[in-house]
């Protein structure tokens, strides 16, 4: 049956209206949701802190030499200057609104602003993460790929073993070890600090070897057996079959037909570890003592410091769910066949 | 067959990776590189070299003292800030930014001549204004100790400094006298409070060159510092990481020359290695018990219960084993060298006498008596603790070992707690008789600990404390207090364990540490390499 044009004009604008309500509808949907969850996650990071036994102030005045000699008033002043004088519910709304005002309150410890410190320290874990996540897609792809092609051989096998290894071997014992390899024996690297590549790039090169190895070695193995596993799946189609028998050469079989498709899952997995960058490693950056947040986050925690311990954590919290949010939508550009 | 490969293949990975990992490192494995044969002999310091450290912890707070934590006036800060009067290692006052203190009991006057020709490091000079504004500072704060008792500072001349106070007690001299650091009010009051917090001039031999509360501290050379010909280092760097293992290796590898982490495994291990154990503070950490004695239904309300429980516990045996010998057992309230000590004092491990204390109490083995030690719940603590309650099964005292988390363990230290012993930790370690003081004196201000019980005699020598006008009579009284407690058996002696650090052998420490009871940096000095 011929469509006439302007019926297939129609139809077509009419698809892409239906598609575009779908999916506006979608988001805020999803929006929705994550307003509930972000205002659990202030829930649970206000109130878990506030629940533990003990006065917060006295936990951070407990550490102060000279807390046996300060006088009640001043205790009462310094109280009131922290909002601890307020009763719970209202130092919970207070501290939500500044939230939203981009106010995250100042640290107990560091007596500075917490946004300026997070400030200082996000970029550090962001810049660790981002080439992790890089090093272990371009290896995590090749390796699957060469896996996936030579299946059966001793590529295959030695691959995929070391896949399985990479994803079982816990990262911090992993980081000693390599400091014990590569410091103590070797000398080779150093065991740990952090130099931004603009200051000193062979510096900064050199400390950034092991915890971005370290880092990157569990995300790569799962990169290398979802890619391995998607491009089995996909070479044993029949149109993969059909360009085999029309002769054409392996290389434009295996990235021109099969690559692109197999790579839907791998990206969707690579999407899901994009908040674990943001969220930064907390094991990473304490052995190599890079300071990023989840060294903040540690140091907080020991350091009883519950302003930057509940913001931390709820900006955190805010990332994987935004993130979560856009790699969600991102599945429709990538595979136009799903629908929401 | 491949299935077979991939297995083997695996486990053997698996073994080698585990093996390695689990390997100890033999002795002969990189060590701090050794001098060269153009290095001088020993003992003669040379100048030169900047020293690396690292522990779990930096600074957070490096210039505005109200409100600096205990972390922050250690290490790094004291090779910046000076006293007014440091502590010779019999607990003695001995001059520092002070040449003299002197007291008029009757008159209610303290008076300090302070040491001419020092400056900040900002250049300013230090004078009688700038050590009445750290005082004032401290003061309004309300973290002073002793602040409430003056009533008026004064600087009659440059060099004199005098306070005037409401009531007399030596043991605010000597808190006045060592515990507010001198930093130059230029710099506090260009900065303000928030930016003094990384800023800081003081008069000590190195001067702050960068801080990141995250990273690192970095301190250079005074070049002006009035103790002439020192320091020796060109500069001190402190950097933190919080993972042993690796500071231990950052050790072995020479990236850093002092280490400050107190792990006792890893000094233990490093000793063997052929690093250097340095006493950074000795005896700055004093342990004890407070019972509950001032509860007449506690079984801890006889003093014979009390006796037979430190009969029962083998503190030696605590400290050799569970403490890798960094701390030595405490007998009496003191400790060797300090006030009050008294080496033929002390009731040493003997369970048949305790048994026999026990007895004579009225309580026998058919009906063990419950109590529980309370303590924080550090792994360490509750480990120490957890010892000394096996210890008390032999004689009949089952003892609940309760861990609370910090919060909860100062307040019950303040607000009393029941049927059972506090554990206690004095952490100034400067002056044993104040740090005594701050718990079992006639005011305590550490904290009141107020489920002990104190006898009538007891508080009439306390009470004298308050109008002791010198040095001796103080040290007079708080010996008279720690030879009653001990009659008493009023609270429950344990172990005092100094800060102790590693070093290679190329970094000199002999004259920084032992002459006073803070180290001194001013002294260290590396072999050039």
């Amino acid at each position: 049956m011929i469509v006439p044009k302007r019926r297939q004009c129609y139809n077509f604008a009419r698809g892409c209206t239906s598609q575009f309500t779908v999916m506006t509808s979608y988001i805020i949907r999803r929006l929705l949701a994550a307003l509930v969850v972000i205002i659990l996650v202030t829930l649970v990071a206000f109130f878990v802190m506030r629940l533990l036994p003990g006065d917060p102030l006295q936990l951070y005045m407990s550490g102060t030499i000279d807390l046996n000699a300060m006088e009640p008033e001043k205790v009462a002043a310094l109280r009131h200057e922290f909002g601890l004088d307020k009763p719970i519910w209202e130092q919970y709304f207070s501290w939500v609104f500044n939230i939203f005002r981009g106010d995250f309150g100042t640290s107990l410890y560091y007596r500075t602003p917490v946004s300026g410190i997070m400030a200082q320290r996000y970029p550090v874990t962001i810049y660790i993460g981002f080439l992790a996540l890089i090093i272990s897609t371009v290896i995590g792809l090749s390796v699957g790929l060469v896996a996936a092609i030579k299946r059966g051989k001793w590529a295959d096998t030695l691959f995929t073993a070391l896949a399985y290894l990479g994803q079982a071997v816990p990262v911090f014992w992993l980081g000693i070890l390599m400091i014990y390899l590569f410091n103590l024996q070797l000398h080779w690297l150093p065991t740990s600090g952090f130099t931004w590549p603009t200051q000193d790039l062979g510096d900064s090169t050199r400390k950034l070897i092991m915890p971005v190895l370290c880092l990157s070695v569990t995300t790569l193995s799962a990169t290398a057996r979802q890619m391995r596993s998607s491009m089995l799946e996909v070479i044993r189609q029949d149109y993969i079959r059909t360009a085999w028998s029309k002769g054409l050469r392996e290389r434009d079989i295996v990235f021109r037909h099969a690559l692109k498709n197999s790579l839907i899952p791998v990206v969707t997995l690579i999407g899901t570890f994009i908040p674990w960058i943001f969220g930064g490693s907390v094991f990473i950056e304490t052995i190599f003592a890079i300071p990023g947040v989840g060294r903040l986050l540690v140091d907080s925690i020991v350091g009883k410091d519950y302003v930057v311990v509940q913001s931390v954590t709820f900006v955190i919290a805010l990332i994987v769910i935004f993130t979560n949010l856009i790699v969600d939508i991102s599945y429709r550009w990538i595979d136009p066949r799903i629908k929401y | 067959m491949k299935k077979l490969f991939l297995f083997t293949f695996m486990s053997l990975l698996a073994v080698v990776l585990v093996l390695g990992g689990c390997t100890q490192t033999p002795a002969t494995t990189s060590v701090a590189p050794k001098p060269t044969a153009t290095t001088p002999a020993v003992g003669q310091p040379v100048s030169g070299g900047t020293l690396l450290m690292a522990g779990s912890q930096t600074p957070k707070n490096i210039g505005w003292q109200p409100t600096m934590a205990l972390i922050d006036k250690t290490l790094i800060f004291t090779t910046i800030a000076e006293r007014l009067m440091n502590m010779n290692t019999k607990g003695e006052l001995v001059p520092e930014l002070a040449t003299e203190v002197k007291t008029d009991p009757a008159a209610k006057t303290i008076t300090w001549t302070l040491r001419k020709g020092v400056k900040f490091h900002d250049g300013a000079d230090f004078n009688a204004k700038a050590a009445a504004f750290n005082f004032q500072q401290m003061k309004d704060a309300g973290v002073l100790q002793g602040g409430k008792t003056i009533a008026n500072i004064e600087t009659p001349d440059d060099y004199t400094l005098k306070f005037t106070v409401t009531e007399f007690s030596y043991q605010n001299v000597m808190a006045f006298s060592f515990n507010v650091f001198m930093l130059s009010p230029t710099l506090i009051q260009s900065a303000g409070k928030d930016g003094a917090i990384t800023k800081v001039a003081g008069t000590g031999p190195f001067k702050l060159e960068a801080f990141d509360p995250a990273t690192k501290v970095a301190v250079v050379k005074n070049p002006g510092y009035w103790r002439t010909g020192m320091p020796y280092l060109d500069g001190i760097t402190q950097l933190v990481n919080l993972d042993s293992a690796v500071l231990s290796a950052q050790i072995q590898s020479n990236e850093i020359q002092f280490l400050t982490s107190g792990d006792l495994v890893m000094q233990k291990n490093l000793l063997a290695k052929g690093f250097r154990q340095i006493v950074y503070t000795p005896n700055q950490t004093y342990t004890f018990m407070v019972p509950s004695s001032a509860d007449s239904t506690s079984p801890l309300s006889n003093p014979l219960v009390r006796q037979a429980i430190e009969y029962a516990t083998d503190r030696d045996a605590i400290c050799n084993g569970l403490l890798q010998g960094t701390s030595q057992a405490a007998y009496q309230m003191s400790y060797p060298g300090a006030t009050g000590y008294d080496a033929n004092r002390g009731r040493k491990y003997d369970v048949a006498k305790a048994k026999q204390l026990m007895q004579q109490a009225g309580y026998s083995l058919d009906k063990p008596i419950n109590i529980t030690i309370y303590g924080s719940n550090s792994k360490p603590s509750v480990d120490r603790r957890t010892a000394i309650a096996d210890y008390l099964k032999a004689i009949g005292i089952i003892a609940k070992v309760e861990g609370l988390p910090f919060a909860s363990y100062s307040t019950m230290q303040a607000e009393g707690w029941k049927n059972g012993y506090m554990d206690c930790v004095e952490n100034s370690g400067a002056v044993w008789a104040v740090g005594y003081c701050n718990w079992l004196g006639p005011k305590p201000t550490l904290s009141p600990v107020p489920s002990l019980g104190r006898s009538a005699d007891y508080d009439a020598i306390a009470n004298k404390v308050l109008t002791a006008s010198d040095a001796a009579t103080f040290n007079s009284l708080v010996t008279q207090m720690i030879q009653k407690n001990f009659d008493d058996a009023m609270t429950f002696p344990l172990w005092a364990q100094g800060n102790t650090y590693m070093a290679p052998s190329f970094v000199h420490t002999d004259k920084a540490e032992g002459t006073s009871r803070t180290f001194d940096w001013a002294q260290v000095w590396m072999e050039k390499k």
